[in-house]
C-alpha cells in the first residue's frame, strides 16, 4: 500500500513541522502558571513558581500587571501544551506504523 | 478572499463532492490544505492576511530560507499557497503583493489557474479547477511527478473522476476545450500516459 504509506509519511512530517512550530511558541510565552484565589468576595491572582518541593505563589498586582493579557497567555500555554502531547501521540502512532 | 483562491489537491476532490453526485467518492485527503493564488494583485487593495490568520487562531510559520509561509491551525490544517510561474521565471518562491505573503511559483499549476470553476459548497462560494482541467493537469505532470506514491495517487484520482466527468456534457466539453489548447508536445506526453497507465480517457481528436 505505496500510497497510504506516502500519505502517511507526508503527514508524519507535517506533524514534526507543527510541533516544532507549537514548541517555538511555547517557549515564548511565560513558563508559570497564572492562578487566582477568591479571598472574602474579591479575586487575586498568582504567578506560580515551584522552588524544590515547595509551590510558591507570586501575587500579580494589577496595577502593575496587564492581568487580561496574562491570562491569554497562559489559557494559551496551557493549550499548547495540550496540542503538543496530542502530536506526540499521533506522531508515535504514525511511526508505530512506518515502521511495520 | 474566497473570490482570489482556487483550492486544489486533494482538498479540491473533496469539494467535487458538491459538483458530481453522491455516487463519486474522493480519494484520501490529507491535513495540507493548497490554495492556489493565480492573479497576485488582487485585490487591488492589498489584505494583510497573516494579521487576519492570526486573528483566527492560526499559527504563521515561515521558512527561514525562501520565507515561503504555512499557516497552521491546530493540529487540523497546514496552508500553504501556491502561485503560477509566469514566462520565464524560475524562482521557486515569489511574492504575492495582494496578501503580504510568499507562496510556492509551480508552472505545473498554470493550467489550473486558467480553468477555474465556482462551486458552491456548504454556503459558500469557492473556486477549484474545472474537474476535466484537473484530472488533465495531472496526467501531464505525471512524467515528472514524485515521489514514486504520488504518482500512483494522481492515477488513482484520475480513475476515480474520469467516469463522472465522462458522463456531464459540461465536464466532458470543458475535456475537449482543455485538450485542444494543448501544445503538440503535451498532447504526446497525453496520448503517451494514458498509453502507459491504461487510462480511459475520452478519444483525443
Amino acid at each position: 500500500m505505496p500510497i497510504l504509506r506516502g500519505v502517511i509519511q507526508d503527514e508524519y512530517e507535517r506533524n514534526l513541522r507543527m510541533q516544532d512550530a507549537y514548541r517555538k511558541e511555547l517557549e515564548g510565552l511565560p513558563s508559570r502558571a497564572v492562578v487566582h484565589k477568591r479571598i472574602k468576595g474579591r479575586l487575586y491572582y498568582y504567578r506560580v513558581e515551584r522552588i524544590g518541593r515547595k509551590v510558591v505563589n507570586h501575587y500579580l498586582s494589577p496595577k502593575e500587571n496587564d492581568i487580561d493579557a496574562l491570562l491569554k497567555q497562559d489559557a494559551r500555554r496551557r493549550h499548547l501544551k495540550r496540542l503538543l502531547s496530542d502530536l506526540k501521540e499521533e506522531q508515535q502512532d504514525m511511526r508505530r506504523f512506518l515502521k511495520a | 478572499m474566497l473570490p482570489h483562491v482556487l483550492i486544489i489537491g486533494s482538498w479540491a476532490e473533496y469539494l467535487y463532492t458538491f459538483h458530481f453526485d453522491a455516487s463519486y467518492v474522493p480519494i484520501i485527503r490529507t491535513r495540507d490544505v493548497d490554495l492556489l493564488y493565480p492573479w497576485i494583485r488582487r485585490p487591488a487593495k492589498p489584505i494583510d492576511l497573516e494579521r487576519m490568520m492570526r486573528d483566527a487562531g492560526f499559527v504563521v510559520v515561515r521558512d527561514s530560507h525562501t520565507q515561503a509561509v504555512k499557516l497552521l491551525k491546530e493540529d487540523l490544517l497546514e496552508i500553504e499557497f501556491l502561485t503560477r510561474q509566469i514566462g520565464a521565471g524560475r524562482d521557486p518562491v515569489i511574492d504575492i503583493p495582494a496578501i503580504g505573503m510568499r507562496g510556492q511559483a509551480l508552472r505545473d499549476v498554470n493550467l489550473l489557474a486558467e480553468h477555474p470553476m465556482v462551486l458552491e459548497a456548504k454556503e459558500h462560494q469557492i473556486l477549484v479547477p474545472e474537474p476535466a482541467v484537473y484530472v488533465l493537469q495531472k496526467i501531464l505532470i505525471h512524467p515528472h511527478r514524485v515521489p514514486a506514491w504520488k504518482k500512483e495517487k494522481d492515477l488513482e484520482s484520475v480513475r476515480g473522476l474520469m467516469p463522472f466527468i465522462r458522463n456531464i456534457p459540461h465536464d466532458l466539453s470543458c475535456w475537449h476545450e482543455a485538450v485542444s489548447g494543448l501544445s503538440d508536445k503535451e498532447r504526446s506526453v497525453l496520448q503517451r500516459v494514458a498509453v502507459e497507465q491504461f487510462l480511459d480517457i475520452p478519444v483525443l481528436e
